[in-house]
């Protein structure tokens, strides 16, 4: 993201953004609550367009960013393996290719004991993993987690961590908004704070601090 | 194929509730129920009727005046208060100054040729009611009454004709039954005669073969006696009394030959075998002539048997049609189907007010919904194009209005005496028009509006307007001119226009240029609509 300005009306969300992932990194993203996380985030998936500035993704795939959000972008009228088929379809992923991935992010998630049970039905923590299995649909080499520890338990928060860790091990670049701080600093190889609407490159002893 | 996983997602998340399965199925069943079991008994009483005969051609003298007679008595038992006027200027004019609900023109025709029979019919009377279409609430029932009296009356009058009919054939028919009967036991005397003819030839042949055989035994016996006879009178000598008793021998039998010679010529009966011969040919003849007159007799009973098993189906209906009082109004129609309910009257506004607001309210709360829940982020970020969205939501809303719509036609061939599947094709291909037009335009007001109440409100509010427009709550006419003409040409009075034709008069109208103009023009502008806000929220959103 090379110097990336938003702004809604006369409010300035980012100013002139500028930060960059590599692959096998695990970025943490901090900020308070209404400083422009999300709409950084949206900038990067592609759902808002900046002002001015641009987001350079360096792929050879058509779906390079695969995202996680805060409130569990899926329909909750359906079940988790109609939610994760449909959004292989909607990305065009071919269908031998869908079903073995479908397949594998179900196990991978422990999802297969739910696989047929409509979303508004499971909890908030399956739900999320089933929101994190659709980020992943793609196999993508960007991967954006916003708010992904937000009302679950310690349990699941560590499974959860633990698998954003194996996901920056197997080479992807992962980008991760929290408020929870100590995940962030377990997971995290290094951290960047929003404030004000600039980005800055913190220490990852500092995030308590600087909220 | 791009909108195939929003359809097949769309299904899915509809079929995964129990609930909207049940609303879908059973939503449109309440309303015909409820709207069937309020308005199948409505009955319009106190109908004041104006009543004109009069016969169309001056060879029609008034001979048949008791059908008129009968006719407003018929309709005074049922609930008309009947008036007869003497012109059918006076007659409209009651119309016209609401001084009547109706105007019946009742003109006598020629005799009808009764189709699939070689009978014609002599009472043909056509019905002609006039109405004043403003005042549309009660003018569809004020038809429908007027046609169930009119068919009502020329069914027990055609019947009575038929009975009348029958009665007069019944006793040259009972006659000619008993002819029939006398007929065939004439054909069996005839053969029995044909046989012993036969019998008396093969006697006559034997006698012939005894008369000859006779004769040679006689003419033997004739030269036996002869030959004695001459043989005796040689010889000399003899005693006297064996000439004596020879020549007696010989006398007797020259008396027996004489006797025998008569015998011989009488037995030559060859006048008797030319008579019998004679009688046989007439007899065969005779016996022809007679299964010639029984065919005949076969051939009458057969036709009055046809005659018997007549029904009222078989009899031309006293045909019976309404229009418009307003001599520049269009609003003209035929009936000649069985007996209309109000509801079958009702039934075209009724589908097309739940076409308009189903579709409306469901495609505007379908849209919003969609582009508000919390997977729009992934689906404007997915490889698949907002025009395939559009396309997979839009058909889906298709099907399951189309679904809903079918199970109103379906339901409604219980419902109404009308004939939904007689003519279905125009029904359901102008509902569908219907669907497609009105989805889209909900489709678009979901885009238009920032929040769900607002489209939610705006689509009631559009459906309120177009149904305050049907013509069946406000008639054109009524309208002032300039405007009547614009709401004649908009698409759910066109589509309206075009179902009712379809459902109760048997007429598939394909629409006019104009017409067509309107709809496609209705078709477009909601498509437009729909990208261009589609793109607008769009950029707003980034």
């Amino acid at each position: 993201m090379d110097g990336v300005t938003k702004s809604f009306g006369r409010k300035k969300i980012l100013d002139n953004v500028s930060f960059s992932v590599s692959p096998g990194e695990v970025v943490g993203f901090v900020g308070r609550s209404g400083a422009g996380k999300s709409v950084l985030i949206k900038i990067l998936i592609g759902f808002y367009k900046p002002d001015k500035g641009y987001v350079l993704i360096s792929s050879n795939s058509k779906d390079p960013i695969g995202y996680s959000m805060q409130d569990n972008a899926l329909y909750d009228q359906l079940t988790i393996r109609q939610n994760l088929h449909y959004f292989s379809e909607i990305h065009k992923i071919s269908r031998r290719i869908k079903k073995e991935r479908v397949e594998l992010l179900i196990n991978r998630l422990n999802l297969k004991e739910y696989e047929n049970v409509l979303l508004k039905n499971l909890s908030g923590g399956t739900k999320k993993r089933v929101d994190v299995a659709c980020a992943l649909l793609t196999d993508p080499e960007i991967v954006i987690f916003d708010e992904p520890f937000l009302g679950l338990d310690p349990m699941l928060t560590d499974a959860l961590a633990d698998f954003i860790i194996a996901l920056g091990k197997s080479g992807k670049a992962v980008f991760v908004s929290s408020h929870q701080t100590d995940v962030l600093n377990k997971i995290s190889t290094r951290v960047v704070m929003l404030k004000g609407g600039k980005l800055y490159a913190i220490q990852k002893s500092q995030m308590r601090e600087v909220y | 194929m791009g909108f195939w996983p929003v359809l097949k997602k769309n299904f899915r998340i509809m079929f995964n509730s129990k609930l909207s399965i049940l609303i879908l199925i059973f939503g449109p069943l309440f309303l015909m129920g409820i709207m069937g079991a309020a308005l199948q008994n409505n009955e319009l009483r106190d109908i004041q009727a104006s009543v004109f005969s009069h016969e169309e051609s001056i060879d029609y003298l008034l001979e048949n005046d008791w059908y008129v007679d009968s006719y407003l008595d018929q309709l005074r038992q049922n609930s008309f208060i009947v008036r007869q006027v003497n012109s059918i200027n006076e007659c409209k004019d009651d119309v016209l100054n609401s001084r009547a609900h109706v105007c019946i023109e009742v003109v006598k025709k020629p005799p009808i040729k009764l189709p699939n029979t070689k009978f014609s019919q002599d009472i043909n009377y056509e019905t002609q009611a006039y109405v004043d279409f403003s005042k549309s609430r009660i003018v569809w029932g004020v038809i429908a009454k007027t046609q169930a009296v009119s068919e009502s009356h020329s069914k027990v009058l055609v019947q009575n004709v038929l009975v009348q009919y029958k009665e007069k054939l019944e006793q040259p028919m009972n006659d000619l039954r008993g002819a029939y009967a006398e007929l065939d036991n004439a054909l069996v005397l005839l053969d029995n005669i044909d046989s012993n003819l036969n019998s008396a030839k093969e006697k006559q042949d034997q006698l012939n073969a005894d008369s000859k055989s006779l004769n040679i035994a006689f003419g033997n016996l004739k030269s036996k006696v002869q030959t004695t006879v001459s043989t005796v009178n040689k010889i000399a000598g003899l005693d006297s009394s064996i000439y004596n008793s020879v020549n007696e021998l010989n006398t007797a039998f020259q008396e027996t030959d004489a006797k025998y010679q008569t015998l011989y010529s009488k037995l030559n009966m060859g006048d008797v075998l030319s008579s019998i011969n004679n009688a046989q040919s007439f007899v065969s003849q005779v016996d022809g002539n007679l299964r010639t007159v029984k065919n005949k007799i076969d051939n009458v009973l057969e036709v009055w048997n046809g005659i018997s098993q007549m029904n009222y189906a078989d009899l031309a209906p006293l045909s019976f049609s309404y229009q418009s009082v307003t001599e520049d109004s269009q609003i003209k129609g035929t009936v000649s189907r069985p007996r209309l309910e109000f509801l079958d009257y009702l039934f075209p506004s009724f589908l097309m007010f739940f076409i308009i607001f189903v579709s409306l309210v469901f495609a505007t709360v379908t849209t919003f919904k969609e582009r508000s829940s919390k997977a729009h982020i992934r689906n404007v970020t997915s490889r698949t194009s907002a025009v395939s969205f559009i396309l997979g939501n839009f058909i889906s809303i298709f099907f399951i209005l189309a679904l809903q719509i079918a199970v109103i036609l379906g339901v409604s061939v219980f419902f109404l005496r009308a004939s939904i599947l007689a003519n279905s094709f125009p029904l359901v291909a102008y509902s569908f028009i219907g669907i497609v037009l009105f989805a889209l335009l909900g489709i678009a007001l979901g885009y238009i509006f920032n929040s769900q109440d607002g489209a939610v409100i705006a689509s009631v509010s559009l459906s309120l307007l177009f149904l305050i427009f049907l013509p069946v709550i406000t008639a054109p006419e009524t309208l002032p001119l300039g405007f009547s003409k614009i709401v004649n040409v908009m698409p759910f009075v066109i589509l309206e226009s075009k179902l009712r034709l379809a459902s109760i008069f048997n007429i598939f109208s394909v629409p006019s240029a104009l017409e067509f103009l309107s709809l496609a023009c209705s078709f477009l502008v909601s498509v437009i609509l729909i990208f261009y806000f589609y793109y607008r929220r769009r950029r707003l959103e980034i």
